[in-house]
């Protein structure tokens, strides 16, 4: 009803809304663009007007730049589509279309109606565009006529917008009194029908439900009555109802329950009076084995027998109940015995006994049974409860045996749990698809994570190997092997720093052998690589320049040289540099600053070599460089130029300016070499030749280096074998006094025959023994000769006074050993000469290296008795007063000064350096000898100048041992024999001894 | 005074900062030099005292060639003149204002040069539209005899009897300029004659010349179509042209700008037409043919040789006119730079130009009536002198009459083509295009 009411009420006022909204709507917007239309058409016109009136003048004129000028203006003021003007002949003078006039507009001008009128209509311009056209002649036409167009889409668009509105306003009013209605129902028909439901709910006695209507209003007052009637009614009805219910109740209990009883007792009832059967029960006859029948009548003793009949019959006095027990018999004659319950009952007919029979023989016998079932009973309790006892103490000893075992679990599952705690190797398990199950905290600071388990999380996303392959591989050897062993990798850490490690690790299987996992040890071995790396760098490496040493470039150039062999168009070549004034800096400003420019120098041989090349260094200031594939040979040289000037270059080291140069020895035809060394040795031959040459020059290894080499070397071997083998002799030059006009002693020289019969000259192969050190065995091997000869002089000549000394060239390089010293005393101790008779002759240069222990060594030898003579004095840079200072006792003047007396036209400066030598060696007590006296002008010279000593061809040529033995045994050293110029001074000398050492001298020539 | 000026310079320009600001200072440093000699010795004397001159023009937008180049000539004869030590002791000096070829900015710049900058006169303007709408405005000032002097435009509202003596112009008409055009493609064989113009005054008073010419001949404008003020090179004309195509014209006319005359005969061309495209002074030949040739390096077609430009000043290579020596001259020594506070666009001026010796002429025109004042700066002495000019010789080649009644300065207009990466003046268009 309620539904109903609301729908049709909304329905209708839809409708009628609906209607309203419409019908308004339509009508307002028709109004609206009647209105709006017809201002639309004024407005036009308006403007048409004015412009055609505001400019009839120009109009006429037809001037049109100021129509344009006039009709932009008034475009301007809006709406205006657009002016056109034309004349009164129909043709434009002027418009503001863009970018032309359209057609429609065109048709209308071609309509040449002279009207006085302006004329209104509307025009469609195509594209859904549609204007109000207004037509307005100027001057009724003579002027021509003003077209105007106005945009007609403002009028649509304010219908369209007054439409919206007059349905927006009658829809919310819709809504507005829908809503009212709906309010307004509710709260009519809704308390009606509550008021309407309570009273049919009151009308099916249903007095539980109640009215909620209120008001004061009739309904109110017709709800508050109801609910007052309904009341009393409700408790009238309810009374009544309870007291019949509850008669009826009890009684029909009473009855039911009785018959119930009798009907179902198992029992037996029989109610008697009188030996008459009142009443009995359906139990009694199937007691008694009788057919169901109604025997109420029917005389006790004659159904029941009298036993029992007796027993019901007499009851005692009193209302108590009696118990009796009887031997009953059944209708087929079996008996059994019967209980009876005999109580006396007053009735309507008179006293009745009410008889309750029992019969008690399935009660005997079950009570005999229970007593047997109790002792059986009784019997199986006390065995299970043994069993149990027993089973009880089984399981106390397996209790404790479990705690037993378990304790020893757990300690051992702490003792792994600690080793796996605390290894210090990482202890890792993973699956056999290589996804980490677990780690131990070592294993985590191996890898930087905080926890073992930030670990397994990152490295179950990422694996730390830096090598992506890693895994696989290791996956690979643990599939084909079981196992892996020391698997080195370099993996990452959590902070990205590569370290390398090193993994141990087994298959773990079930008992099935199924792979379960796969555990292992981590280690970080990093720093045991780095070690390596480092001993591999130095082994190879000078630790000075870092660069390779020799090992790795001889390594290098033997793969060069492999690849030439290989390769037909690889060229290489070898170059080798040595320092030419390294060891000068290194010993005047020290290792620190000559371990500064051998840096220096390897820097700069690095810069100017390629990344392909090898630059070495070979120790000491020797670099090798290996040039690799060159295009041409000049790519060698123009390197070797470059290196050059760079190592030429001037550099501040330690404060001062340091100017070093190279010498550098090339080998560009390689391909001819077998062994690296060969190749090097060469190189540094070519680099010996570059450093003859002079300062920072460098030369290429050729075919007459090769063979100058092979001879040098041809010639070591037999200066060698000579040494060895006594293939040497002393020549002895006489030493002459000028002032006693005596030999004095004799210098030994030492004399070389090579096995061709070519005689070397001591310049010739001095050097190379120094070089080679052979000087060390030739200059003991001198000394010793020289020794034996002074001893057989000695022999001969033993005058007091007149002792001969045998002077021996010492090299400077032997001269600087710290065994000289007590070399040379056994040499003497030996031969048993005494030191006087020996003096040693030294250059210069001697006593400019290492002064200190120069020094030492002189004043050592001087100790000894040795006499010490400088040889070529003047041709170095020492002083006397410098020599002074080393114990020296004579000196010995170049001979190139003595050539230099005599010279034609003579050279002032000989004499001067002569004459100042012979006066301050006579200053300070220095014996001076003269070399190389050829004539008699530099004798008398000489003489003149206070010279004492001399010797030269003037006086005798160096002499064999036994000539030199024959001018002893002449007496020559008490007086020359045949002195030249030999004046009345020395009358003796005129005397002639036997064997005169000219024949001697002659021989030697 | 001069501090209004200042302050007029230094309106902050916010594209190019670094740039600008140099310039900013170069032409504010000028000024002020200009401005404290003249302040200087103003109350004691008259030389060196300085005039000022407004001028409102098109310096941003697609038109700000217009401006650009107008105002440079001008500078460039200020400069000329001052260096001689002023015109009859009056130096020159110019204060441009934008208004982006808009009238209505026109009229607002007027109204400040007059009532805030007190200007001297008004000077070299730019535009139809915009001059047009400003006119009343002189009237209105009437008791200030403010004159507005050597506007750039032709059209044929400026030469009304009402501005007489309000308005002094230098250059001939549009519509001298359309018939000197229409008659010499006529000459030249053309009968299909079609006509492409801006739809304002400037554009109709062009058509209105074209129109007319024909109409003489007995002939019709076979097509037409307008464009609105404003256009851009980018701007398609592909419809206009379909249009002016449409009437199968042998030539066309355009009464336009620079971009907008420039992207109409690209897309002219492009739609395939090869007859004469003649364009006014209006149009700037300069920076016209600048667009074309940025659009052959792009695509390589043609689109100059077809070009006829009316001019109102001879060519500037013309080296026997006396006064193009002297541009060109003065433009090599002294190379006045734009109004940077007023480009917000990017422009890059031509050294020489048809507008830029315009501009210069009307400077030199201008120096020549202020050394008339005999140091005397009044203005309506100015306007006296003006109209007494009847024969200045501006060296073109023939005397050049300012006074109103002779209507227009030198009205003469000139034919030019360009070939050959430059302009070269004609008399006829026979010889050139057959």
């Amino acid at each position: 009803m309620k539904s109903r009411l609301w729908v049709r009420l909304l329905l209708f006022l839809v409708g009628a809304f609906g209607v309203m909204a419409a019908a308004t709507g339509y009508m307002a917007a028709r109004e609206l663009k009647g209105m709006l239309g017809e201002e639309y058409k004024a407005r036009a016109l308006a403007i048409a007007r004015s412009i055609a009136d505001g400019n009839s003048e120009l109009l006429l004129e037809r001037d049109a730049a100021s129509i344009q000028a006039a009709i932009d203006q008034h475009q301007e003021m809006g709406d205006i589509s657009y002016i056109l003007v034309v004349d009164s002949g129909g043709s434009i003078v002027a418009h503001t279309f863009v970018p032309q006039v359209p057609e429609p507009v065109r048709e209308l001008l071609a309509d040449k109606r002279p009207s006085n009128r302006a004329d209104i209509r509307t025009l469609s311009l195509g594209e859904g565009r549609e204007v109000i056209h207004v037509v307005q002649p100027v001057l009724n036409g003579r002027g021509g006529y003003v077209h105007i167009g106005m945009d007609t889409a403002p009028i649509h668009r304010a219908m369209t917008m007054a439409i919206w509105r007059q349905v927006g306003l009658t829809m919310g009013v819709f809504v507005l009194c829908v809503g009212l209605a709906f309010w307004f129902i509710r709260g009519v028909t809704g308390r009606l029908d509550a008021l309407a439901l309570y009273a049919r709910r009151v009308a099916a006695h249903d007095f539980s439900a109640t009215c909620e209507v209120g008001g004061e209003d009739e309904i109110g007052v017709l709800a508050g009555s109801m609910r007052s009637m309904a009341g009393d009614i409700a408790g009238h009805v309810g009374h009544l109802e309870r007291s019949v219910a509850e008669a009826t109740g009890e009684l029909k209990d009473a009855l039911g329950s009785l018959s119930a009883i009798i009907g179902n007792i198992a029992d037996g009832l029989l109610v008697v009076r009188g030996g008459v059967i009142l009443q009995h029960n359906p139990a009694l006859l199937r007691m008694f084995g009788l057919p169901d029948a109604d025997h109420t009548g029917d005389s006790c003793a004659a159904l029941l027998g009298d036993a029992v009949c007796g027993a019901t019959s007499s009851p005692a006095g009193g209302g108590r109940p009696r118990l009796v027990e009887a031997q009953a018999q059944r209708a087929d004659g079996q008996g059994f015995p019967v209980e009876i319950t005999v109580a006396s009952v007053p009735l309507t007919g008179g006293e009745a006994s009410v008889c309750i029979l029992r019969d008690i023989t399935v009660a005997k016998q079950l009570e005999q049974e229970r007593e047997q079932s109790r002792a059986l009973l009784e019997h199986m309790v006390a065995e299970r409860t043994r069993e149990l006892s027993r089973a009880n103490t089984q399981l106390k000893i397996e209790v404790a045996e479990r705690k037993v075992v378990g304790d020893a679990l757990r300690r051992a599952e702490a003792k792994f749990r600690g080793i796996f705690e605390n290894a210090v190797e990482g202890i890792f398990q993973f699956s056999p698809d290589g996804r980490y199950l677990s780690a131990n905290p070592a294993m985590a600071a191996i890898f930087g994570y905080d926890s073992p388990d930030d670990l397994v999380q990152a490295f179950s996303e990422q694996l730390p190997y830096l090598d992506p392959e890693r895994r696989a591989a290791f996956l690979e050897l643990m599939e084909t092997q079981g196992q892996v062993r020391g698997f080195e990798s370099q993996a990452k850490r959590k902070s990205g720093r590569v370290i390398w490690i090193c993994e141990n690790a087994r298959k773990v299987v079930d008992s099935s052998g199924k792979t379960l996992h796969f555990e292992g040890f981590v280690e970080d071995i990093t720093l045991r690589k780095e070690a390596e790396s480092r001993l591999v760098h130095q082994a190879f490496h000078d630790p000075l320049t870092g660069l390779p040493n020799r090992l790795l470039f001889l390594d290098h150039l033997r793969m060069a040289m492999e690849r030439s062999r290989r390769q037909a168009d690889f060229r290489f070549a070898v170059l080798y540099l040595d320092l030419d004034r390294f060891k000068i800096i290194n010993d005047s400003l020290g290792h620190d600053v000559g371990d500064r420019l051998l840096r220096h120098v390897s820097d700069a041989l690095v810069a100017c070599a390629r990344s392909t090349d090898t630059v070495a260094r070979f120790g000491g200031d020797e670099f090798a460089i290996l040039l690799e594939d060159l295009t041409a040979p000049r790519d060698a040289i123009r390197f070797s130029r470059r290196v050059l000037d760079e190592i030429g270059k001037p550099m501040a080291l330690a404060g001062r300016e340091v100017a070093t140069s190279g010498s550098v020895g090339i080998v560009l035809h390689t391909s001819a070499y077998d062994r690296p060394e060969a190749l090097l040795r060469d190189a540094d031959t070519a680099m010996y030749h570059a450093k003859e040459l002079g300062k920072g020059r460098f030369k290429v290894f050729n075919k007459r280096m090769h063979h100058q080499a092979q001879e040098l070397m041809e010639l070591e071997m037999e200066l060698r074998g000579a040494v060895s083998r006594g293939g040497l002799t002393l020549a002895y030059q006489p030493i002459v006094d000028l002032a006693e006009r005596r030999l004095t002693g004799f210098e030994a020289l030492v004399r070389w025959r090579r096995d061709n019969g070519r005689d070397m000259a001591p310049v010739e192969f001095i050097p190379l023994a120094e070089e080679t050190g052979l000087i060390y065995p030739l200059d003991q091997w001198v000394f010793a000769r020289a020794c034996s000869a002074a001893g057989r002089f000695a022999e001969i000549a033993s005058a007091p006074g007149q002792e001969l000394v045998v002077n021996i060239n010492m090299s400077a390089k032997h001269f600087r050993t710290p065994l000289l010293v007590s070399q040379l005393d056994q040499i003497m101790r030996e031969c048993g000469v005494p030191p006087s008779s020996l003096a040693l002759e030294i250059t210069e240069s001697v006593l400019f290296d290492n002064v200190q222990s120069a020094r030492e060594i002189a004043a050592k030898l001087r100790e000894l008795g040795l006499g010490l003579c400088i040889d070529d004095f003047g041709t170095g840079y020492s002083s006397l007063s410098y020599i002074q200072r080393f114990s020296v006792d004579a000196i010995k003047i170049d001979k190139g000064f003595v050539a230099g007396l005599t010279e034609r036209g003579g050279d002032p400066g000989s004499e001067a350096i002569v004459r100042t030598i012979v006066t301050l060696a006579a200053g300070l007590g220095l014996k001076v000898v003269a070399e190389g006296v050829e004539t008699r002008e530099q004798l008398d010279f000489l003489t003149q100048l206070g010279c004492r000593y001399a010797q030269g061809f003037l006086f005798a040529r160096p002499l064999t041992e036994d000539a030199a033995l024959d001018l002893v045994a002449a007496g020559a050293q008490r007086a020359w024999p045949d002195f030249p110029g030999a004046g009345p001074l020395h009358a003796g000398a005129t005397e002639t001894p036997a064997g005169s050492p000219l024949s001697s001298r002659d021989g030697m020539r | 005074m001069p501090e209004a000026r200042q302050r007029n310079f230094r309106r902050p320009e916010p594209s190019r900062p670094a740039v600008g600001f140099v310039r900013l200072l170069l032409t504010a440093l000028l000024t002020l030099l200009a401005l404290s000699v003249s302040s200087a010795s103003a109350a004691k004397s008259r030389a060196g005292r300085t005039l000022v001159f407004g001028m409102s023009a098109a310096f941003s937008g697609p038109a700000r060639g217009l401006g650009v180049e107008y105002e440079r000539g001008i500078l460039a004869a200020f400069s000329h003149i001052n260096a001689q030590g002023g015109a009859g002791g009056l130096r020159l000096a110019l204060v441009p204002r934008d208004d982006g070829y808009g009238p209505a900015a026109t009229l607002g710049n007027t109204i400040e040069f007059v009532e805030r900058d007190h200007v001297f006169a008004l000077l070299g303007y730019v535009g139809t539209p915009t001059t047009a709408r400003m006119l009343p405005l002189l009237k209105h000032y009437d008791d200030q005899d403010v004159t507005l002097l050597f506007p750039l435009t032709g059209s044929g509202l400026l030469r009304d009897r009402a501005y007489d003596d309000r308005v002094f112009t230098l250059r001939g008409s549009y519509q001298d300029e359309a018939s000197t055009l229409v008659r010499a493609l006529l000459d030249s064989g053309r009968r299909r004659v079609a006509v492409f113009y801006q739809a304002d005054v400037y554009g109709r008073d062009g058509w209105d010349g074209v129109r007319h010419t024909l109409a003489d001949h007995g002939l019709p404008i076979v097509s037409e179509a307008t464009y609105r003020r404003g256009a851009r090179f980018a701007q398609s004309f592909l419809r206009e042209a379909g249009i002016i195509l449409a009437g199968k014209p042998d030539a066309v006319v355009m009464v336009g700008t620079a971009p907008a005359s420039a992207a109409f005969v690209r897309d002219l061309t492009d739609l395939g037409f090869r007859g004469e495209a003649a364009a006014l002074s209006f149009a700037d030949a300069d920076n016209l043919v600048r667009y074309l040739c940025a659009q052959t390096r792009v695509n390589g077609h043609d689109y100059t040789s077809r070009l006829v430009f009316s001019q109102v000043v001879p060519s500037y290579d013309d080296e026997r006119l006396p006064a193009a020596r002297l541009y060109r001259r003065a433009m090599a020594h002294f190379s006045p730079p734009p109004p940077p506070q007023l480009s917000p666009d990017a422009y890059e001026p031509h050294h020489l130009s048809f507008v830029g010796f315009e501009g210069f002429l009307a400077g030199m025109a201008l120096g020549e009536a202020v050394k008339r004042l005999h140091g005397d700066a009044d203005r309506a002495l100015l306007r006296r002198v003006l109209s007494s000019m009847t024969s200045v010789n501006l060296g073109l080649g023939r005397p050049v009459n300012l006074h109103p009644d002779g209507r227009l300065g030198h009205a003469r207009t000139y034919l030019a083509i360009y070939r050959g990466g430059r302009f070269i003046g004609v008399d006829g268009l026979k010889a050139v295009h057959r």
